[in-house]
């Protein structure tokens, strides 16, 4: 058990319901995770980086590569997944390049913001399959980074452990409040 | 009762051993150590203390390096189950190498071989049998007549109810009784206008609260275990830090640790249980060493089975002796017979538009109830028996856009709506035990121990067939009803077992010609053994059926105490 894991058990024992929010970010650098990470060239890698950033790019608040989201990608696809399908992945990326080197002639992570936002709707396409499958997928990877993210969850959900409570039928509350 | 049989058998001898320390073994334990026996607790898998070995309770979602997928290797160890387990509680499922099996007909078998067994990850759903259930196969002509009635074990219902923590509401239906209950938790918007609508249209069906094992009110009892009122995290199969719901983990072994008259020995795979036919009676059990396949004995006056309904069998038809050549106790040759388990086919699902103005606080750990309405009093359609119902819709769901790309996109993410309300009910179905039914040793092929594997011969049969229908009828006109939209009911076809209820082949019975166990859960040819895990169901009712172990295993206990006061078997 880790030791921070250890630390919250205790207080949970001994104090009953204690949430102790502050003192585990689960903030371990992506870069310092053990596990495999995917065997993709580097035109490959700066195109997944792009990818994310295109699709969740910091604006007001923070943007997807800020929080590691690519690199999340990256080893779950390595990690999680038959050999097949992480070639499936990867051909995915290299859709991405085919169709910035088509419409632009340079690497996709090369292109300006406009012109990456462009080529991936582009993608979106019912007439090109392949394009398209390539757009969804790699945009639910990155739905699922971010939304999964302590970021999102902590500022822009109602994020509870331990509710302590369940009250099956209240007013919706007037105004902005988080869900 | 002491120690003081042959040399040499003494360290190795106990008063009382246990095979398993799931629900039902964790019961077991407690009951005859607090009465004074020292229990030996035999476990195959590792052990899960309380708290310290929930690895995965305090994480937060952020915190699952994969979000909760476990690595494709990992996954290759569970089989089929693989892509779907989840980091947060794969640990607590047996892997497939653990004790291969020999599927004749396709069957789920889901195993949680450690310290505490399925309590950890069971659904905590809690409700009592009736003399409807009990009085079933004598009324309807199937299997054999129950050898006891609700009134037998109505007070040991009562008597694991208290220590367990159950929260209920008394709604005083006949078939499901009433029992010693916490308060419940809240029903949903949805559910209170669901139970008003059954209650104007129909006259046999009822809502009710679910009825689980949660501590919903912190009591002396439940603090002199070190648990704490359930604080509605939703996260119970990680193991519950609080002991917020019932498991043997948090509740029965360290009671019975408290004793001083436990040993606890993990990593011990039973192997058979020791018949001696000049005594006329069980002596002990052989066990291999799970790390050093060493086998060793140990002795006893009185041995629990409880080793989780299949594997129970399996350790019966692999203790053979010249007095029972067919595994212990089977002179009527319906062990591993007239096996069981819970129709979860049915599956319906649907919209509720209204009550947009109202929501849900918090979470919900539990669900609410539909009791058994079909066949109750009298048999009144084509198919035996009927099923009670699960319904779930305790909260409405966040809604986001998933279009657009950049600013655009991340902006739909965060601007999250309050989704509908969602409905959705599962049935569980009575199914009737047939002899066809049944589980044996493969005559050849064994496990890593070296013990038999055990061959799954189970099917659904038209009665199944018929009931599945019914419920999409019925539940798609009470969802009608109820104005709900979108009714989507459908049959899973899943195989037998995946509703992890699977029971019998050692069932219980008044007549030793036709059944294995006597009214005390005792073998009737053996009477120093008694099951009371799944494997002693005759039949199978509708109910989620842990309570019902919980309360045999209380009961058989008393039995066996009084049995050796008396002077033994």
């Amino acid at each position: 058990m880790e030791r921070r894991d250890a630390i919250r058990s205790i207080a949970l024992g001994v104090w009953g319901m204690v949430l102790l929010p502050g003192c585990d970010s689960g903030d371990t650098r992506e870069s310092e995770k053990s596990g495999k990470l995917l065997a993709i060239d580097d035109i490959q890698a700066n195109n997944l980086e792009a990818v994310v950033d295109t699709f969740l790019p910091a604006t007001s608040t923070k943007g997807a590569v800020e929080l590691q989201v690519d690199q999340f990608i990256n080893r779950l696809i390595a990690n999680c997944y038959p050999e097949s399908y992480i070639e499936e992945f990867i051909g995915y990326l290299d859709t991405v390049e085919l169709w910035s080197e088509r419409a632009e002639g340079r690497s996709f992570f090369l292109l300006g913001r406009n012109e990456r936002e462009q080529i991936l709707e582009n993608m979106n396409d019912e007439e090109e399959p392949e394009a398209q499958k390539a757009f969804w997928e790699l945009k639910e990877y990155c739905i699922l980074g971010f939304t999964t993210s302590e970021y999102y969850l902590t500022q822009f959900t109602k994020y509870e452990m331990a509710p302590g409570v369940y009250e099956g039928c209240i007013p919706v509350p007037s105004g902005d409040f988080l869900i | 009762m002491a120690n003081l049989s042959l040399k040499g058998k003494a360290e190795v001898s106990y008063d009382a051993i246990v095979i398993g320390s799931g629900i039902s073994g964790g019961w077991a334990a407690k009951e005859l150590c607090e009465k004074g026996l020292k229990t030996l607790v035999l476990e195959r898998g590792r052990d899960v203390k309380h708290i310290e070995d929930y690895p995965t309770a305090n994480k937060h979602p952020w915190e699952f390096e994969y979000r909760g997928k476990i690595p494709f290797e990992q996954q290759q160890e569970y089989g089929a189950r693989g892509p779907r387990m989840h980091e947060s509680t794969a640990h607590f499922f047996m892997k497939e190498n653990e004790q291969e099996t020999v599927e004749e007909k396709p069957f789920r078998w889901t195993r949680g071989y450690q310290v505490g067994g399925k309590s950890l990850l069971w659904a905590r759903q809690t409700q009592r049998w009736s003399d409807f259930d009990f009085e079933g196969p004598d009324r309807d002509g199937f299997a054999v007549d129950w050898p006891i009635r609700y009134k037998d074990i109505a007070p040991w219902y009562s008597h694991v109810e208290k220590f367990s923590g159950i929260s209920g509401n008394k709604d005083g239906i006949p078939q499901l009784p009433d029992g010693e209950f916490l308060p419940p938790f809240s029903l949903s918007c949805v559910e209170k206008h669901f139970q008003q609508v059954l209650a104007k249209h129909y006259s046999d069906r009822q809502l009710i609260h679910g009825r689980c094992a949660h501590i919903t009110d912190q009591q002396e009892v439940y603090k002199q275990q070190g648990r704490q009122k359930c604080m509605h995290r939703s996260l119970c199969n990680r193991g519950c830090p609080l002991g917020g719901y019932f498991s043997s983990n948090a509740s029965t072994i360290p009671w019975a640790e408290k004793t001083g008259n436990l040993t606890l020995k993990p990593h011990a795979v039973v192997h058979s249980i020791i018949y001696d036919g000049d005594k006329g009676r069980a002596t002990g059990v052989r066990v291999l060493d799970a790390h050093t396949m060493e086998s060793r004995d140990y002795f006893a006056d009185v041995i629990f089975l409880n080793a989780s309904a299949l594997n129970s069998n399996l350790i019966l038809l692999n203790s053979i002796s010249s007095r029972f050549p067919n595994g212990l106790g089977n002179d009527s040759d319906t062990l591993g017979k007239y096996i069981i388990w819970h129709n979860y086919r049915g599956r319906i699902s649907a919209r509720c538009e209204e009550f947009q103005d109202v929501m849900s606080k918090g979470k919900n750990p539990s669900h609410s109830y539909i009791p058994r309405f079909r066949n109750v009093h009298s048999q009144e359609t084509d198919f035996l028996r009927g099923y009670a119902v699960g319904f779930g819709s305790s909260s409405r769901s966040a809604q986001f856009s998933r279009e657009g790309v950049g600013a655009t996109l991340k902006a739909n993410l965060m601007n999250r709506k309050l989704g509908p309300w969602w409905v959705s009910a599962w049935m569980m179905g009575e199914v009737v035990p047939i002899a066809e039914n049944h589980v044996r040793l493969h005559e050849s092929h064994t496990d890593k121990y070296g013990i038999p594997q055990l061959v799954l011969s189970c099917d659904w049969t038209e009665n199944d067939d018929k009931m599945v229908k019914d419920y999409e009828v019925q539940l798609s006109e009470m969802f009608d009803k109820a104005g709900f939209k979108n009714i989507q009911a459908s049959d899973s076809h899943a195989p037998p077992g995946s509703d992890i209820h699977e029971m019998g082949g050692v069932r219980m019975g008044k007549e030793p010609k036709t059944s294995m166990l006597n009214q005390w859960n005792q073998l009737h040819a053996c009477k120093n053994v008694y099951v009371t895990d799944g494997a002693c169901m005759t039949s199978s009712g509708t109910q989620n059926p842990s309570l019902t172990y919980m309360a045999f295993t209380a009961r058989a206990v008393n039995h066996a105490v009084d049995a050796l006061k008396k002077g033994g078997f």
